[in-house]
């Protein structure tokens, strides 16, 4: 039969599979993209939007890696908007509206331009294991290409059944197939599955809305962009429109929720707590009269409408009665009904930090698969999985990420820790770095990181040296500005009249200072590109706290440092409850510091724990 | 500490006493019982057993066996009791046999305790009360622990975390949903809430400044003209001959400390030289060192007597001692001569220790640790209460959730286990 050899396949071709072979790809690996149908490569399965909070910090870490969703969005962005914009910079997460058709074309560009990958079309149903290590995909077709490493990123493909009201179907998307082949070879290599779900809501005919009885909400006048290498939009710009559900819209839902899937009892599998259903929100919130409802356009060309925040799986003639309730849409047209879908995914501890499976070496999974939601999560995992298989692949030692520097370390860290009981999503409060994480200092955290890895291309490191070298020249230029209060009195910033000379930090993270007063003081400041302003002037409105930050981070490290003997868990720990002492059987912690994160951990375990590494040790 | 194994430790009074009980806890317990002869225990029953050496078959005692079968007992381990006859030779016997068995050894002072927090069937702040209790010296101290122990601090730190983690939660909420219009803006009140919160503590913490005075006790100083019969005055409230009596104006040289229980409080009665113009050598180091404990007491009477001369001391409380050889008519006058006019003393100042010891008592905070991981608590709280920025306001709550989580041992609970247990005695 017919053989290809390459050095990664990649099986799945949405954010997690795009990002991974991508980066698989820049790191020197032959790679394979493995997709039932080209067209579909870089399609958005919910909602036309990249980026929020904690989402828009994943895109930016991505970028920084110089990843492609975030160039790949913004050549498709409609729509750009800061949001918490009121908050500090730490918490701000660029978001933008994505032209569905835009986004798609641009990634099929992007994929079929990378040297080192091709794409190829097919069924994967099985894969190829040769003494216990993964050695490639076969194909329905009965084609197999051989590899070094695989990677699986398939989404809600994997077992996926649809639930709309009554009727049930298994589909992987509306109107694509699902991976039925490759669900039951995994479950019969005894990998800890599960079965989360997620849903989305109908999509509406932009021509059956009355726009003229809704606000408007526009984007932002100087946007910031997703990637930092974007310097403009490239489309049209479009505003989005506000509506919402009401009472009325309430009603028809709670008498109609039995015939809902996911209150009928049709679905088990587990869904997103954070992205509920419009169903969970009446039933939740009861005494709520409404929920804001966003009009999003599908792109410049589209006559759909995705009206973000109604999820649902009741049946169609509910949907529309239940659309038709709200404002502006007396006339509204369905021309998809929302469904809800629940999918296969692996339990997550069962991975190791590098995203690989610890009991499949070969096999590396990213996206929904490892139970997180949204499109940046996917490709945050997708670039880390790619990355790590090339390195497989070029007989490189695997590397991690960690959580004191990277949101994508959070992430992985949380799920090969504690798995994800629910649909995971990212978080700024996962973050105990928060401060120091932000959006607008992704580069400064990690593309160093990424060119030792060989994951930077040139137009990237010659951006991010010069953006550096500015940054740099500014904070030594700060350093060494020394204002008396007498100075600072005449520019409006009242400080105390100490004697004591501020310097241009100070002045910047001053309630009554910012960037206006150093400008005056440094005037060639003020030709900084604007990426690297904000960024210092976070750095200096948080220094107090990262300063603390740092002494609390040590005092933790030092702690979490204890190493845990790998044959602690068989040992008799007397005392220890049972359920701790299985969770210590399953996860192997190798430091204190893991053993504290298992979630079920208590303070006394922990310290019967730490007692007996510390004896082991001594 | 070696934590492993099956302990085993005399945990009543020491023998000789009326009866003696043997405790042991771990995995071996119904084994070591059962090599005594002792099997078939109902749970938590109590039955009465010839208990037989595991060595050579002797018989050691006929005592009352109990077994609780764990997790649900005090160390979360099994446990077997033995209510022995109280006598040393019964109890060393038991103790040294148990002891060959494998598996089994003496337990290390505190050791059923930090088995019990360990196996989190007890809180840091309740093991610390429970370490004080065993410590207590006086009712006062006993009756401060008891309350601790029955989680008279637990329950308030555990109120306070509750509330610490709802105000991050809702400062967090904001922050991170604040694109999906389903969480309220508004959150104006957090500064209050933070700042409410910060000021409880620090209240409790304020009426905690005291706690050390019951370990300390109360300090009372006698002071007066050489002569006028302070030594008797020590002797006799406390019925003890603790110091020297002569007729010789100067006898008392250096301080003569003697502490008695009055009232459940300790008490410390300080007999001094007596002061007096022109003394010189050692008489005047005396007086010298009289001025300084007349300095630090928590309170001073001067002793005055018919035969001496007045001394121009500031007192709290004037006795015009030697009322047989005269003095004024209603002034607090006593007698070595009449028992009853120095019960009366002893019970004025009774009442004057116990008031001022009441704060001291009700304290809830007796610990260094506790003191310091709440006033940092406070300061992180009050720095979220002065925050702008609502992420610099979660940031401030996330530092006093991680000083919360040291009071409660969560963190650096290794730092606390030597501290608290260092202190206990075998057996508990
Ligand atoms: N009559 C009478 N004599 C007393 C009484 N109390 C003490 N004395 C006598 O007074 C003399 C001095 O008594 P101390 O107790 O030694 O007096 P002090 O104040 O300690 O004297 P210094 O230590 O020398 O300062 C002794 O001879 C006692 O017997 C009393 O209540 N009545
Ligand atoms: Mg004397």
């Amino acid at each position: 039969m017919f053989h290809v050899k390459h050095d990664v396949v990649v099986v799945g071709a949405g954010h997690a599979g795009c990002e991974a072979a991508a980066a698989a790809a820049r790191a020197g690996a032959k790679t394979a993209l493995v997709t039932l149908n080209q067209d579909a490569i870089g399609r958005l399965s919910c909602n036309p939007a990249m980026g929020g909070i904690g989402k828009g910090h994943l895109i930016r870490e991505v970028d920084a890696l110089d990843g492609i969703i975030g160039r790949i969005s913004d050549l498709a962005g409609i729509q750009y908007r800061l949001l918490n914009r009121s908050r500090g910079p730490a918490v701000r997460g660029p978001r933008a509206q994505i032209d569905r058709a835009a986004y798609a074309a641009a990634m099929q560009a992007e994929i079929a331009a990378t040297d080192g990958l091709t794409v190829v079309e097919g069924e994967v149903a099985d894969l190829t294991v040769d003494g216990g290590v993964v050695t490639g995909v076969r194909l329905a077709d009965g084609r197999t290409l051989t590899a070094a490493a695989v990677i699986l990123t398939t989404g809600t493909f994997l077992g996926g059944v649809i639930h709309l009201g009554e009727k049930t179907w298994t589909a992987g998307r509306m109107g694509e197939a699902a991976a039925t082949d490759l669900s039951h070879r995994l479950r019969a290599l005894g990998l800890p599955m599960k079965r989360l779900k997620t849903g989305t809501p109908p999509r509406l005919a932009a021509s059956s809305i009355d726009w003229d009885a809704l606000p408007e909400q526009p984007g932002d006048a100087d946007p910031v962009f997703l990637s930092t290498m974007t310097t403009a939009p490239a489309l049209e710009q479009r505003p989005c429109h506000v509506t919402g559900t009401n009472v009325e819209t309430h009603a028809v839902i709670r008498v109609n929720l039995t015939r809902s899937a996911m209150y009928g009892g049709g679905i088990t599998g587990v869904g997103p707590r954070y992205c509920p259903s419009i169903e969970d929100k009446v039933v939740r919130f009861a005494d709520r009269e409404g929920h804001q409802v966003f009009l999003e356009p599908e792109g410049l060309t589209s006559d759909l409408i995705y009206p973000n925040g109604i999820s649902t799986s009741l049946p169609e003639d509910v949907q529309i009665a239940m659309v038709r309730s709200m404002a502006g849409c007396g006339r509204a047209e369905i021309v998809q009904p929302g469904y809800a879908i629940e999918y296969d995914a692996i339990d997550a501890r069962a991975l190791a930090p590098t995203l690989e499976l610890r009991a499949l070496p070969g096999l590396f999974l990213a996206g929904q698969i490892n139970g997180t939601t949204g499109y940046e999560e996917a490709a945050a995992q997708g670039l880390l999985a790619g990355l790590n298989a090339a390195r497989l692949a070029g007989g490189a030692q695997a590397v991690t990420m960690s959580r004191d520097v990277s949101y994508i370390g959070v992430m992985v860290d949380d799920l090969v820790t504690n798995g994800a009981d629910e649909p995971y999503r990212m978080f700024t409060s996962r973050a105990e770095n928060r401060l120091s994480l932000r959006a607008d200092n992704a580069g400064e955290r990690l593309t160093a990181w990424g060119e030792t890895h060989g994951l930077i291309g040139a137009a990237r490191k010659a951006h991010h040296a010069a953006s550096m070298a500015a940054k740099q020249a500014a904070v030594e230029r700060l350093r060494g500005l020394a204002i008396t209060p007498n100075e600072a009195a005449g520019e409006g910033v009242g400080i105390n009249r100490d004697g004591r000379r501020r310097d241009g930090f100070e002045l910047l993270s001053h309630p009554e200072g910012g960037w206006r007063v150093v400008d005056r003081f440094c005037p060639d400041l003020e030709t900084l590109p604007r990426e690297v302003r904000d960024s210092l002037e976070a750095d200096a409105l948080y220094r107090t706290y990262t300063d603390r930050q740092m002494t609390v981070a040590a005092e933790t490290r030092a702690a979490d440092a204890l190493a845990i003997p790998q044959d602690l868990a068989e040992q008799p720990i007397p005392g220890l409850s049972n359920e701790l002492r299985q969770k210590l059987i399953a996860r192997r912690p190798a430091t204190i510091g893991e053993a504290r994160r298992i979630s079920g951990m208590t303070p006394a375990g922990l310290a019967l724990i730490a007692a007996h590494a510390r004896r082991a040790v001594a | 500490m070696q934590l492993d194994g099956t302990i085993v430790a005399l945990s009543s009074g020491r023998p000789p006493s009326a009866i003696a009980i043997v405790r042991v806890s771990g995995a071996e317990a119904v084994a070591l019982a059962a090599s005594f002869g002792v099997t078939g225990l109902a749970p938590r029953r109590a039955s009465l057993r010839r208990l037989v050496s595991p060595l050579d078959g002797a018989l050691l005692d006929r005592a009352v066996c109990v077994h609780f079968p764990g997790p649900e007992t005090s160390t979360g381990e099994d446990i077997v009791e033995f209510h022995c006859h109280g006598s040393p030779a019964i109890v060393e016997r038991v103790l040294a046999d148990a002891v060959t068995l494998s598996g089994v050894r003496m337990a290390e002072p505190g050791e059923y305790t930090l088995r019990a927090v360990l196996n989190g069937r007890m809180g840091m702040a309740d093991a610390e009360a429970l370490a004080d209790l065993i410590e207590a010296r006086t009712e006062g101290e006993r009756r401060r622990a008891l309350r601790l122990s029955e989680g008279a601090l637990s329950m308030r730190v555990a109120e306070w975390r509750a509330r610490l983690i709802g105000l991050l939660a809702d400062a967090e909420s904001r922050l991170d949903f604040a694109d999906e219009g389903d969480v309220p803006d508004d959150l104006t009140d957090l500064a209050c809430r933070c700042d409410a919160l910060a000021r409880e503590i620090a209240t409790v913490l304020s009426d905690s400044s005291d706690a050390d005075k019951l370990t300390d006790g109360f300090h009372i100083v006698l002071t007066g003209s050489p002569n006028a019969g302070k030594s008797s005055l020590i002797n006799a409230l406390t019925a003890r001959e603790a110091a020297i009596v002569t007729p010789e104006a100067g006898t008392t040289r250096d301080v003569v400390a003697v502490t008695i229980d009055l009232g459940g409080y300790k008490v410390t009665l300080e007999d001094t030289a007596g002061l007096r113009d022109g003394a010189t050598g050692v008489e005047a180091i005396g007086i010298a060192r009289t001025r300084e404990r007349i300095a630090r007491a928590d309170l001073v009477i001067a002793v005055i007597s018919p035969d001496t001369a007045a001394t121009d001391v500031p007192a709290d409380l004037v006795v015009h001692h030697k009322a047989d050889l005269g003095g004024p008519a209603g002034a607090l006058a006593t007698s070595i001569t009449d028992p009853a006019s120095i019960d009366l003393l002893r019970d004025l100042l009774r009442e004057r220790v116990s008031e001022a010891m009441r704060p001291a008592e009700a304290a809830l905070v007796t610990r260094a640790r506790q003191r310091s991981a709440l006033g940092a608590c406070i300061a992180r709280l009050s720095d979220a209460a002065g925050e702008g920025q609502l992420e610099l306001q979660a940031e401030a709550l996330r530092l006093a959730c991680y000083e919360m989580a040291r009071m409660t041992g969560e963190i650096g609970i290794e730092d606390v286990l030597d501290d608290v247990f260092g202190r206990f005695c075998i057996g508990k």
